[in-house]
């Protein structure tokens, strides 16, 4: 590289100086310039307003306050939805239905005896929590809402009747939990609370109870003027559920003294008789409104009472408290979906998911009102005859071999076919011919037990039927009347009262009065045969509505009816048409004794040390 | 001019003692300069040149030879929004040069990088073209909060991950990654997950060059998984319904009859009894991937410019299928991506201190899938899934030429894929990125002196849209043909449907980044100042949202004494409108500093032989929003439709936390830096220890009684701590230059605090690494001597109720030691999929006009969980793993459970996740080898106007050695359902020819 060096001490020095500094300047002011018209804009940062509606906005407003108590019906079925834990419930649970094989869902650990505070499902803890903070929540706010002190006392008497509710489930479930009054948490706050014992919660929820029954009226409708109301919750309601609550307590489970509950969370920490009295007082009440009547309106009554619409216009004269899920199709359909058979398939799912065990099959009686194992009744034994002549209520709950549903294409209902065995080919795909290849028992897509589920199904509404607004009746009153009649036979023995309510409720089912007009019923039975009898009677009349697995654990008889085999129908069909007939173990079901009540959840324990577990857990 | 006489452009030549008066060789080595004062000596500074100090005599010509600097020193890293020398260096930084990897033949620029900076981990989960990109992390994984993403600066510029991949090499100068708190703290809230910082090739003086290349490779897949064929399928099928049949009253039918497995065995009733194996029918073993690039670079003292225009395709692995309809040829099904990019990088230099720049560039990309697939999870998803494509599912075509069905009552009714792929269209993916930087550069030295302003603005945007042509590919026409009877049965309507067209937007987003900033350096004597001051704004808008503003300042300021001590403090107060404005600025300061021991005259006596022997440490906080909320002000209600008659319902929603903040780091960083031998031997090895904490986590510990959703907090807290060694030795034996280099990093991250509530201690998170898989202890199979003699599991022996059990099932440790496997049972298994230690080893060789070029990578510390198809008999493809499965007489050597058809869930892995499909992976890879031949001198120069030209021969991902357990998958594959679904990484072949005019 050659270059050339010069060297000029002066002007050219100067003149380049010049330049650079008046260029630099100008560069320099150019980019303030520019830099500044960047950051011009003020409020670069702060936030952008969007649109949210808040706690004021619903509680300025009286609309809003109403959709806002609706909101807290959502949950009411949550303990009794056939759908909970997947298929089946808590029926699968107990000694009524065997679920679909679903091995990880919850119903299977309960069946099992393996339920542990780890793998319990905490549905029932989580949802109760979260509308109990809704209803503290509002009833914070009612003061402010624009609206006429008589109508804010329906509304408040709703939310506290529904808070009753969602603790009378939790107190059934769990025992004693901890008692929040209005309190509304943040997440700032150290939530660490001990359980209060059974009677403080008992106590509540009463209380609770009564505060709601003395501000609901017997007839929404009638007090407000609006059809659109039908099916809140009423005084009936709230006085059924207190009944209903007290009943438990009375009962065997928890009117008791326990060693290993000496924070008195699943026991009262005494024998009290008094309390069957109370719990008769409280149904008597019930009964005492005048209000209520078993259903009679629709023929066949039983089988119908589940299917009637509740609206104003078709009253259910039964239904004291029901969940009416909005009218979608799937809610219109939610126990065919589950149950019917797979050639009386839904739109939802073909495959069916719970069917009825040999145990809830053989507790239903003859039409003549005498149960099987009675020789008076004339059941002539497993065999051919042996779904004849039963108990009406029988062929409401369960669909057997050979029972008559509707077919779609056909015009008269078609028998269902739970065989196995041989079974006759269809050239055109007729199931009322060969429908066994896909319900029959051993099929992929069939049942397990040889049965399926009927109760609270519409026959026809499958492939395209007529949808049925579809309540799920969470208290009725021939529950009530079973109730009181346990009550008081418990506390003074069987009454004439006793024998004239089941009598009314045998008479509403279909079964015949007989002769000596007692509808199959012993005369003058003891105060134990009676206890016997409501017993079957309450697993008959109340079957796969969440009340079983209940029952069984407060009368303790648990350890008895749940910890064995439990069992389905096998029935084999030979190429010259004939059946054959056995009974085959469905499952090995165990019951242990801390299976009474549920686990609190491990975690909720982990995070609050101050609760504790219940015992055996 | 340098060593060999060759003119040398761009030197700055400046008079001393008055630096300001100064110029610039040009094109041609020349230069002109008036000097003023007295002392006539002329400093001639070049990057990787020594400095030179001359005197000058008035009016002559001098002819200035320069050395190149061996020692690297003087090497210039780039550090935050600035650069530093080597040996002035206090944080920890780690770059190479594009040249390094401009030939090898991926798309992707980060999948070039692994093994090469230490501290960066990337893996390769897919070879799909322009879909490749492998996922990278630098000092691994930090934050519990999912939230790894390290910053990506391309010139100024933030990127995603996704631009980032589809930046073309031949554009790139150098790429660096800034590691430790003194290089990013700059950053602030966004600097915690470390920077990759990419610099762009600019013009220089010098005459125009125009370089032409062209590259032509193939892509191969590594590895097929192999499948088992028809016979072995069906005798393993027949096995499955035995063991199924386990106490059943009657015994299930077979679905095999002895006849049925003569067939398959001899193949002699290809239709009734078919055996395809799908992978060759639909795949080929490479397809074809081709590169061109055109640059021209150039400049004088006023202008300086560099230009590329560059064209990537790659084709994808489907065979070419002939549609039925003659008219749809064209329709393109099979994969492919292209790519047009082009880059204008502008330098103007009005006047001698302002400098403009203005750079324009663009990416177009074109990334093709076929449609045919049903399943959403694609073609490869459909290969290994048996219900989809097993040996026996179909025939490719029946006799009479028209395309089967699989009918079987396990083979849901696929249509044959090759219909489907030749007649039912594609989805095309059209990625468009678009960005302009504006800036000038004024120095300010009439102020003071290395003083200088800088102002950039830019513009990026990123559009992608799609379309897709499509048949129904359920409804195309298929038949299936009966061989015993000789008969065809239609499946459903057979109509060939007409092809529908839809149309897309599926993105668009654009950034404006302004920053101005005031840049100071300044010797006096023996002591050197550097300061730097900035702000920046960023405004980020996503589709038609409300914009993301970000803005803030930063600052750094730096003393040296001789260079032997420096200390430098770094500090940026940013943050962005996620926040509530009490808490919208953060403050992130950090301090290094610098003792080089090297420079001290005894240790020069001492080791004469050491260039460089520097010590360096930095501690500092940095913070990250990456993938924060919107803070919300107030609990949001809703009004849904109620779910009962009453009609609408309102409801509070979730809680909400006011006072989200980001997270933050503090960095530990000390490092060694050692140059030995003039250059020939350098070290460097980092020490960090990282603790991240206000992590925004869910509050796992809050008692469900408070009833309601809580919001996550800025509670969680997780350390990591891990090494990095690099050593490179170069040197030359006669006409032999070589070099060897060689790096190691680990990381190893531990969780401090998480808000959680375990139902057991062996479920806590605490204590353990982040990202572990959660599962059961896979212990071993049930054995015969489990069960009593009724069938059922032994009392004693812990088995679950999700199935029943028999021998040869999977057997789960009890963990909580009920008698019973439960969710319970689950805990945190073995260690994350991202590896802890990276590794790399370079070398290089060059010999007159040849030149080699390799790196070997590899990973260990790491886990891979195939579960689902990948590893499920009759989920997936029977593969040769299921041939030793538990049977009676092999219980002892199974590597598998009992066959089964209708699995129970126990065996399932993708329902009953355990460590038996989680296994240690490890790999050592030949990532690149680039072989190359420069013609020479003497050859090219009778063309006159050719400069240079180079052929050469380059491969990526050659030769891998791993160990993926009983696994047929890739060893960088992902976890999970996506584990063998994905599209096989390949490796690439390329030959190229690069021509300098």
């Amino acid at each position: 590289m050659k270059s050339k060096i010069l060297i000029d001490k002066n002007k050219g020095g100067r003149y380049l100086k010049y330049a650079i500094r008046s260029g630099s300047q100008l560069g320099l002011m150019a980019m303030i310039i520019i830099a500044l018209g960047a950051c011009r804009k003020s409020g670069f940062l702060d936030q952008k307003k969007l649109s949210q509606i808040d706690e004021n906005t619903v509680f300025t407003d009286s609309l809003n306050s109403w959709n806002y108590v609706n909101s807290r019906y959502g949950n009411i079925s949550y303990s009794w939805e056939p759908t909970r834990w997947g298929r089946g419930g808590v029926d699968a649970a107990s000694d009524e239905v065997q679920s679909a094989n679903a091995p990880t869902e919850q119903q299977t650990y309960w069946a099992g005896g393996a339920v542990n505070p780890s793998n319990v499902s905490s549905e029932i803890w989580t949802t109760t929590w979260q509308q109990v903070r809704a209803i503290n929540i509002f009833l914070k706010n009612q003061s402010r809402i624009p609206m006429t002190a008589n109508t804010k006392k329906l509304l408040e008497g709703q939310i506290r009747f529904l808070r009753a509710w969602y603790y009378a489930t939790m107190l059934k479930t769990y025992g004693g939990f901890p008692l929040i009054g209005n309190t509304i948490f943040s997440d700032s706050d150290a939530i660490d609370l001990p359980r209060n014992t059974y009677e403080e919660c008992l106590n509540y929820i009463i209380s609770e109870c009564d505060a709601a029954a003395s501000m609901l009226p017997v007839d929404f409708v009638a007090a407000l003027g609006n059809p659109a109301d039908y099916g809140r919750a009423t005084k009936g309601s709230a006085l059924a559920l207190k009944a209903r609550v007290l009943l438990y307590a009375a009962s065997p489970l928890v009117n008791v003294s326990r060693g290993d509950d000496p924070a008195r969370l699943v026991s009262l920490g005494n024998t009290d008789p008094n309390r069957w009295k109370l719990a008769a007082d409280a149904a008597q009440a019930v009964i005492n409104l005048g209000q209520y009547s078993l259903f009679r309106r629709v023929t066949p009554f039983f089988y119908n009472q589940f299917l009637n619409g509740l609206t104003a216009a078709t009253p259910n004269s039964e239904a004291v408290f029901s969940f009416l899920p909005a009218t979608t199709t799937q809610n219109n359909m939610i126990r065919e979906t589950l149950a019917n058979p797979a050639t009386r398939g839904t739109r939802y799912q073909s495959t069916p998911s719970c069917f009825p065990l040999q145990e809830l099959v053989d507790a239903f009686g003859m039409a003549n009102g005498k149960a099987i194992d009675d020789p008076a009744s004339g059941y002539p034994g497993i065999g051919n005859s042996m779904y004849l002549n039963r108990d009406p209520r029988f062929y409401a709950t369960i669909t057997y071999n050979g029972g008559l549903r509707f077919l779609n294409g056909k015009a008269t209902d078609q028998p269902v076919w739970t065989y196995t065995g041989d079974i006759p080919s269809s050239p055109t795909n007729d199931a009322s011919i060969s429908g066994a290849r896909t319900d029959g028992i051993y099929t992929s897509t069939g049942t397990i037990t040889g049965y399926f589920a009927y109760k609270m199904l519409a026959n026809n509404v499958a492939n395209g039927g007529v949808e049925l607004n579809r309540p799920r009746i969470l208290i009725r009153y021939a529950e009530v009347l079973l109730n009181a009649a346990e009550a008081i036979n418990e506390f003074s023995g069987p009454s004439p009262q006793i024998y004239s309510w089941l009598k009314d409720i045998r008479d509403r089912a279909g079964i015949a009065a007989g002769t000596d007009g007692m509808y199959g019923m012993k005369a003058n039975m003891t105060q134990a045969e009676m206890r016997t009898f409501l017993q079957r009677e309450r697993q008959v009349e109340l079957a796969l509505e969440e009340h079983r697995f209940w029952d069984v654990r407060r009368w303790k008889i648990a350890p008895q009816v749940l910890n064995q085999d439990l069992h389905g129908m096998e029935i084999t069909r030979a190429n010259n048409g004939s059946y054959s007939y056995r009974t085959v173990v469905i499952r090995k079901n165990v019951f242990r004794d801390n299976m009474y009540f549920f686990p609190i959840p491990q975690t909720e324990l982990t995070k609050a040390p101050s609760m504790k577990q219940n015992p055996g857990y | 001019m340098d060593e060999k006489n060759i003119p040398l452009p761009g030197v700055s030549v400046s008079e001393e003692g008055n630096l300001r008066n100064g110029t610039v060789s040009d094109e041609n080595g020349d230069f002109v300069i008036t000097l003023k004062s007295a002392n006539n000596t002329i400093r001639f500074t070049m990057v990787s040149y020594i400095t030179l100090a001359l005197q000058a005599d008035a009016g002559k010509k001098m002819a200035v030879k320069m050395k190149p600097d061996t020692k690297g020193l003087d090497d210039v890293v780039i550090v935050g929004y600035s650069t530093q020398k080597r040996i002035t260096n206090p944080g920890a930084v780690s770059s190479i040069k594009a040249a390094e990897i401009e030939n090898i033949p991926t798309s992707s620029i980060q999948n070039t990088l692994a093994g090469r900076l230490p501290g960066f981990t990337a893996i390769q989960r897919s070879g799909q073209p322009g879909s490749d990109a492998a996922e990278f992390f630098i000092r691994g994984v930090n934050s519990i909060n999912n939230d790894n993403q390290p910053l990506i600066i391309v010139d100024d510029i933030q990127y995603t991950y996704a631009q980032v991949a589809q930046l073309d090499p031949n554009e790139i100068e150098t790429i660096t990654i800034l590691k430790d708190a003194s290089t990013t703290a700059i950053y602030g809230v966004r600097g915690a997950n470390g920077a990759l910082v990419i610099t762009t090739k600019r013009g220089m003086i010098s005459k125009p060059s125009i370089n032409v290349s062209t590259q032509f490779g193939i892509n191969q897949v590594i590895q097929y998984p192999s499948y088992l064929d028809a016979y072995s399928t069906a005798v393993l099928q027949n096995e499955a319904y035995i063991n199924d049949s386990y106490k059943l009253a009657s015994p299930l039918t077979l679905p095999w009859t002895a006849a049925d497995l003569k067939m398959f065995k001899e193949g002699s009733d290809p239709s009734g009894h078919p055996n395809v194996n799908w992978q060759k029918e639909l795949l080929k073993n490479t397809s074809t991937q081709s590169n061109y690039n055109v640059d021209i670079r150039g400049g004088n003292s006023k202008v300086k410019y560099f230009t590329s225009f560059g064209y990537f395709k790659q084709n994808g692995l489907l065979r070419n299928f002939t549609p039925t309809n003659p008219d749809d040829e064209g329709v393109e099904p099979n994969y492919f991506y292209n790519r047009i990019n082009f880059r204008s990088n502008l330098d103007i230099t009005p006047t001698k201190t302002l400098n403009i720049r203005f750079d324009l560039n663009g990416r177009f990309e074109t990334i093709n899938n076929p449609n045919g697939p049903i399943d959403a999870a694609g073609l490869f998803k459909e290969l290994i899934s048996f219900r989809n494509l097993s040996a026996f599912s179909m025939p490719i075509v029946n006799p009479n030429g028209s395309y089967g069905y699989a009918n079987q009552s396990w083979g849901n009714g696929y249509v044959n894929p090759i219909s489907r792929l030749a007649n039912s269209g594609y989805k095309r993916n059209y990625n468009n990125n678009f960005n302009v930087v504006a800036g000038a550069n004024q120095k300010l030295d009439f102020i003071a002196q290395g003083l200088e302003a800088k102002l950039n603005v830019s513009y990026a945007s990123n559009i992608n849209e799609h379309r897709f042509l499509q048949r129904n590919p359920a409804s195309l026409p298929a038949f299936y043909y009966n061989s015993a009877n000789n008969t065809y049965t239609t499946k459903g309507n057979n109509q060939f449907p007409v092809f529908t067209q839809g149309v897309g937007n599926d993105v668009f987003n654009n950034s404006v980044n302004s920053q101005l900033s005031l840049n100071y350096d300044h010797n006096f004597g023996i002591h050197r100042i550097y300061a730097l001051a900035l702000v920046n704004d960023i405004s980020t808008v996503n589709g038609g949202n409300v914009p993301i503003n970000f803005r803030g300042i930063s600052g750094r300021l730096g003393y040296n004494f001789r260079q032997t001590y420096g200390i430098e403090f770094d500090v940026a107060r940013n943050g962005n409108d996620l926040f509530r404005k009490e808490q919208r600025y953060g403050l992130f300061p950090s301090i290094s500093g610098f003792w080089n021991l090297g420079e001290e005259k005894f240790f020069k006596k001492l080791f004469p032989f050491v260039d460089l022997f520097k010590f360096r440490g930095s501690y500092g906080l940095t913070g990250s929003d990456f993938g924060y909320p919107t803070v919300l002000t107030s609990i949001a209600y809703t009004l849904p439709g109620s779910g009962t008659i009453f009609g609408n319902g309102a409801t509070e929603g979730a809680l909400v936390n006011t006072d989200v903040t980001w997270e933050k780091s503090r960095k530990t960083d000390v490092g060694l830096d050692i140059n030995m031998f003039a250059g020939k031997l350098t070290m460097s090895a980092d020490y960090f220890y990282e603790y991240r904490y206000d992590q925004l986590i869910n509050q796992g510990a809050i008692s469900a009684i408070i009833g309601q959703a809580v919001p996550r907090r800025n509670v969680g807290i997780s350390d990591n701590k891990g090494f990095e060694v690099e050593l490179n030795y170069r040197d030359k034996i006669g006409a032999v230059s070589y070099s060897i280099g060689g790096n190691l990093s680990h990381f190893k991250n531990t969780i401090i605090y998480i808000s959680e509530a375990p139902d057991y201690p062996y479920l806590a998170q605490t204590g353990r690494q982040i990202g572990l898989t959660k599962g059961y202890q896979f212990i071993g199979f049930y054995q015969n001597s489990d069960f009593d003699t009724n069938g059922s599991v032994r009392s004693g022996v812990a088995y679950p109720l999700w199935s029943t059990i028999q021998p040869g099932d999977m057997k789960y440790a009890d963990l909580n030691g009920d008698g019973y496997i439960t969710a319970a049972d689950q805990t945190f298994l073995a260690q994350p999929n991202i590896p802890t230690y990276t590794y790399g080893v370079n070398l290089g060789l060059n010999y007159k006009g040849f030149s080699l070029r390799a790196l070997v990578q590899g990973a260990w510390g790491y886990s891979i969980n195939v579960f689902a198809e990948g590893t499920d008999i009759f989920n997936g493809v029977p593969q040769p793993l299921h041939l030793q499965s538990w049977t009676p007489a092999n219980a002892d050597n199974a590597i598998f459970p009992r066959i089964g058809f209708n699995n129970n869930i126990n065996n399932r892995t993708w329902q009953t996740i355990s460590d038996f499909s989680l296994t240690p992976g490890s790999y050592v890879r030949l990532k690149s080898l680039e072989l190359g031949f420069q013609l020479p001198k003497k050859w090219i120069d009778k063309t006159h106007f050719i400069q240079n030209c180079r052929f050469y021969a380059a491969g990526y991902n050659l030769f891998t050695i791993r160990d993926t357990g009983k696994f047929q998958v890739d060893p960088e594959i992902a976890q999970g359902s996506n584990a063998g679904t994905a599209y096989p990484i390949t490796a690439n072949y390329t030959f190229g020819l690069q021509v300098g005019f």
